[in-house]
Parts: structure tokens; sequence; C-alpha cells
């Protein structure tokens, strides 16, 4: 699953990044997304716009296309 | 402090003391107050996109560099890449200052490792300034001081930039910085990684973390955030118009009391009418407006520093793709409406290459504030000073936010067209940033920073204002004398030109008036006042003399078309053509808004006459 599945209030931990593109691989890289770091949905918006989570602590916005990039693991 | 004490003088600066850090880590507000600045603060990632220099106030041996904020280490942006590459190359003998961000401090710390690993084989002095010191407890501050002092053997400060604390400390610091060893940055990475993850953990949130999950809860709502969004924009364009009246009201009535006692202490029928209209009409009918100019900018400075705009372009991102733009271009956009030079270099901050070349090119058509003048003028002419809504909205101030719509629609407009044509083939940009925490705004900064971006911008258009003013009254005071604006050489050059700009419902003075818009937008109002001033014997305000010439209605709204698109400000033209890839694409841009500017005002014309 990717961080775009989770709901409202899910946490997981970060698995891997699946990009094709190089350059957002670093854009989510910088923003903490590196493996076996914590991560929780915290808003949703409106007609699928960016979704807010919290990533190690620190409060960042992704959209669709980026969230969906990051692939993670519950439970 | 020592910073009370005088500057020793003529001290050339020998040393550079280089802010470096995470995006919004307060690195601008440090160098304000070492180097006492007013450079632009805001509470959003990417507020600083250009390199700002300056001696230290009390040390001007020491030469103080900000930097545009880092993220990565790559340089996924324009602005991020300037930084990496003025640290790359930095003197040995230069000192890098990591600002780093208190309750995001276990967070940084990892980063600032990963910084200075990268640059491992260079060597410098480092001095680790941890700002926001008012957002987290004394007994945590204290408690992370100890441990970092004694691990990294650097000098380590807690301050907050807010509040002024701590900087007596922290100048004495930078002060000694060539008195110090260089020591190799990876080294300090080496030390940096003997902090393990329990480190830096936190029992208690802080207060401004707690109110962001708060505030957050209502702004990014899916429904209440987009209404909150939509009052938000509204409240702020109306207070525009309706705040600001009084005081050009104010400085109408001025200007009119000024010109009527010196007017008749002057007996030279030449100089008496270029006091009257040129000086005190002309500079007059362009003074009037700058309220309205303050009222805007102080607008956008609080909000900046509220930390909102951040959720804003949030909302917006999704209407924003679909026009080929992104959440990234919300900032770069609003700024515009200022000043699209502000904006255009905020839009360095946009990480999609496509993304950031699309919004240069749109937001020249944003209701910058050198239109607001000519708007103002022509809203008066249309429409009666009446409230609707119980009071509550001014019909004025309405039809300008409805003007501000109107800017904002070209702006995406004209982007949708180019994503569909010429960016059709570019991959979607992603949006991926790091939410600031809320903060309530320094009024009084913003007040200052106000007034002082009101007095730039009078000054910087002053000149060609008085200078374009004395060309239009010499024009239209010879060779007949004032008084005979129908035989004088300007009505001749007008009534030459007119055929140009009759299919767009202008008639010679306003052509006149046009030409000259193209130096500076805001000269139209002046040379009108000029112009009209020169052909009344009565001294009225602007909008008056206007009226009483039965000024059409369809050509007052062809104006505002043509005013809408047309690029007519050199400045922002020399800028663009700085910032974007290829030099040539201003020329296209300035001759392309141009041709549009004129058909979509014809169009109107043609149609204002059909129903009016």
């Amino acid at each position: 699953m990717n961080l775009w599945d989770l709901n409202v209030n899910d946490s997981a931990l970060v698995d891997e990044i699946k990009s094709n593109n190089p350059k957002n691989t670093s854009i989510l890289r910088d923003l903490g997304l590196v493996k076996d770091s914590a991560v929780r949905c915290l808003y949703k918006t409106l007609l699928g716009g960016p979704r807010v989570f919290e990533i190690n602590g620190i409060v960042c916005t992704l959209c669709c296309d980026s969230a969906k990039q990051v692939v993670v693991k519950t439970g | 402090m020592s910073s009370l004490k005088p500057p020793p003088p003529n001290i050339k600066a020998s040393h550079k003391l280089y802010l470096l850090g995470h995006a919004n880590t307060g690195k601008t507000s440090v160098f304000n107050i070492i180097t006492d600045s007013n450079n632009k603060v805001a509470n959003y990632h990417g507020a600083t996109t250009r390199l700002s220099k300056k001696t230290m106030t009390m040390h001007p041996e020491y030469e103080v560099y900000d930097l545009p904020g880092t993220y990565s280490l790559t340089g996924n942006s324009e602005d991020e890449s300037l930084t990496l590459e003025t640290l790359k190359n930095s003197d040995e003998d230069s000192s890098l200052i990591f600002v780093i961000d208190a309750v995001n401090l276990k967070s940084h710390i990892g980063n600032l490792k990963t910084f200075l690993a990268k640059f491992s084989e260079l060597k410098r002095d480092v001095v680790l300034v941890i700002n926001m010191l008012d957002e987290i407890s004394d007994s945590e501050a204290e408690e992370n001081l100890q441990k970092l002092k004694s691990k990294l053997k650097i000098p380590v400060h807690y301050i907050s930039a807010r509040q002024h604390t701590n900087f007596e400390e922290l100048i004495l610091t930078l002060a000694d910085s060539k008195n110090r060893t260089p020591s190799p940055l990876s080294t300090i990475a080496d030390r940096l990684a003997l902090f393990s993850k329990d480190d830096f953990t936190r029992t208690v949130s802080p207060v401004s973390i707690k109110r962001m999950y708060t505030l957050d809860k209502y702004f990014i709502s899916p429904f209440l955030g987009l209404i909150i969004f939509i009052v938000i924009m509204t409240v702020l364009f109306q207070a525009i118009f309706t705040w600001s009246a009084p005081f050009m009201d104010g400085i109408e009535s001025l200007f009119i009391f000024l010109s009527e006692i010196t007017t008749p202490l002057i007996s030279n029928i030449y100089l008496k009418s270029f006091v009257e209209d040129a000086f005190w009409g002309g500079l007059g009918a362009f003074l009037v407006f700058t309220p309205q100019i303050f009222f805007l900018s102080f607008i956008i400075k609080t909000f900046e520093e509220t930390g909102y705009l951040a959720r804003a372009s949030i909302l917006c991102h999704r209407f924003l793709v679909f026009f080929g733009l992104s959440g990234e271009s919300f900032i770069p956009i609003l700024t515009s409406h200022a000043c699209a030079i502000p904006g255009a270099y905020a839009a360095r901050h946009i990480k999609s290459k496509r993304t950031r070349i699309l919004t240069l090119l749109t937001l020249p058509l944003t209701l910058c504030s050198a239109r607001l003048p000519v708007y103002a003028l022509l809203i008066t002419l249309l429409i009666p000073n009446t409230t609707l809504l119980f009071g509550l909205v001014g019909a004025r101030g309405l039809m300008l936010f409805g003007l501000y719509l109107f800017g904002l629609m070209l702006t995406v407009f004209v982007s949708l067209v180019l994503h569909k044509t010429t960016f059709r083939k570019s991959t979607r940009p992603i949006l991926a940033v790091e939410l600031p925490r809320y903060q309530i705004p320094n009024f009084k900064l913003c007040f200052k920073n106000s007034l002082k971006t009101t007095y730039d911008f009078i000054r910087d258009a002053g000149f060609v204002i008085f200078a374009t003013n004395v060309v239009i009254w010499l024009l239209a005071s010879f060779p007949n004398g004032p008084g005979n604006l129908n035989s004088s050489f300007l009505a001749r050059i007008g009534k030459f030109l007119a055929p140009l700009t009759a299919p767009i419902g202008l008639d010679w003075p306003e052509t006149i008036a046009l030409i000259t818009s193209f130096l500076a937008r805001e000269t139209f109002v002046s040379t009108l006042g000029t112009l009209f001033g020169t052909d009344s014997d009565e001294i009225l305000p602007l909008s008056e003399l206007m009226a009483a010439q039965n000024y059409s209605v369809a050509s007052a709204l062809s104006l505002i078309v043509f005013f809408a698109i047309a690029l007519q400000c050199v400045s922002t033209l020399a800028v663009l053509k700085k910032e974007l890839p290829k030099k040539n694409t201003v020329y296209f841009l300035f001759f392309g808004y141009l041709a549009f500017a004129y058909t979509a005002s014809f169009v109107t014309y043609r149609t204002a006459l059909l129903f009016i």
C-alpha cells in the first residue's frame, strides 16, 4: 500500500519510494520519507486535493501523485 | 548590549558569515537583527529566494550573507541551487552559521548531519544557532544546550529572533569568528552522529504544535476550509478599497487645499498653470492612491506571517493543477498583487521548472498595485459611492474585488492555453512541502515594512511621473498658452495617433495617457490629471474633471480590459528577462499581451456599445 491509501489518523512506516523521477525521489527523501520513518495521515482535503501527513513529527502536505510514490507498511 | 555601541569607522569587511539552514527557521530574522536590516520575513518555506549581504552593525569587519533555505542536497529549486553553489565557492576562512528550529530540533539535527556529511571535504568555522526559544520550555532548552555543547565542541546558541532574546552572546560569538580555527565538516557530522534516536525527544508538545493541530482542523477541513478561504480572500480585497477610502479623501482634499492656497500667490500665467496642473494636479492624482498600496501591502505581509498562506496553497493546488500551475504557484501569484517583481522572485522556490515558467509567464496578469490607481479612477467614474448588503459591502469595493477575480481568471486562462499547447508534453508537477506553524503576526514590523513599500513605490514611480508631467504640461501649454488644450502641440500629436486607439473607444487625451503608461502604469492617472487640469479653470479631483467631460462607460470598460492584460512595466520585463530560461521569451510576452489586450479591449468596447 502507499501513503495515499492511509485514512485519517492511520499510521504506518515508510518502506520505499517508487518513483521514475530522481528529482521527485529527492524531494520526498528531503521531507524525511526514508525507510522506517513513522508517518500518520492527519487531514484530507476536498476533491482529492493534497493531504496532510505527520512525518517523524513534522507536518507536511503531499499531493496524490507524490503520496502514491511512497510505499508504506502498517501493523 | 554590545549592539548599542557605535561601529568603528572605515573598517572594510574581511570575513564572511553565511547564514544557512532548513527553510523557515528564521535566518532572515537573525540577519535583520545582526545587520539592522528590514529584509522580508514570512512564515512559509521559501520566503528568501535571493542572496542578501550586509556588514554586521557593530562589527563591520564581518559581512553577513543571508542564503535561501535548503531542504535538499541536490538543488531541487533555483533558490536551493544558489545556496549550494555559494557554499561550495565559499572561502576557508569564512564561517557557517546554521540556524535550526528548536521545535523540530530532532529532525533538523538529522538534516544538518546529512548536510555536513555531503560537504565533508570542506573546513569551516561552524556556529549552531537554535531559534524559536520562545516556543519551548526553559528546561528543555537548557538540557539540549548542554548535550549539544558537550558533544559538538562548537559554539551553540539558543535564541528567539521574534523576541530578540540572547543576541548579545550570539553577536559576541560571531565577532570572534575569525579567531577560531576552522574544523572539517566531516568531524562535526561524525559528532552529530553520536546523538541517539531518543535524544531530543520531548514528552509535552509545545503550544505552537497544539495550536497548529487545532487550527488546521478548520483551515484544511474539506468544506469549512474552502469557505474560510473564500471569505478571507473576499475580505482581503474588499478591505483595500474600503479601509483606504477615508485616507484617499484626505489626501485629495489636502492637494486641492494646497493648490487653492498656492496658485493665487503666483501671477505668471505659465508658472501658475504649471504649479496648479502639472505639480498639484498631476502628482496629486497619483499620490491620492497610495493608501490603497499601503493597505494591500499591509494585508499581504500580515497574512504572510500567520502561516495561513501555506494552507491556502494546499486548498488551491487541485484547482491550479487543472490550469497547469500548482499549489506552489499560489504565493508568487498572491505576492504579485502587490508587485509582479517580488512575485517573480518568489517563483524561484517552485521545484518544477515547467510550473515555474508557466507561473512567470502568467503572473503579470494579476492586478498589481500599479494598476490600482487606474482602476480606482475608472471605478469612481463608473460606480456610484453606495453600499450593498445593509451597508456591509461597498459597491466600489465589490467592483474592485471583481477586477481582482478578473485578473485571476486571466492568469489561469492564459496558463491553461499554454498548458494545453506549448507545455502539453511536460510531466505533472508534484506538491510535497513542510507546513509552517501558525504565529501571531508582528503588526509593528508589518506596518513598518508596508510604509517602506509605499515609500519605495512613490520614489520609484515619482521621478518618471514628475518628468512625464513636465513634458505633458509643456506640450499641452504651447504654442498658445495654458487653457488652449485643443490647439496645443499635445492635441496635434494625440489627434494624429488617435486613429490607432479609436477602435477601442479612446479619444486623443486617453491615447496620450495610454502611451505614457508604457513607462509605468500609474503614469496614466497623473498624465490625465495634468491634461484635464490644464483644460479646466476649476480645481477639482480628477474623477470629477473626467466626469464633467461625459466620459463614456464603454471606453472606461475598454480601458479596464486593456490595463488588465497589457504588460506596461519596464521593471517587470527586465526581471522576467532575467528569470526566464530563454531571454527572447520576454519580447514575445510583451507583444503577445499587447495584441491580446488590444483585441480584448476592442471586443469589450464594441459589445458595451450594443448594450449601453
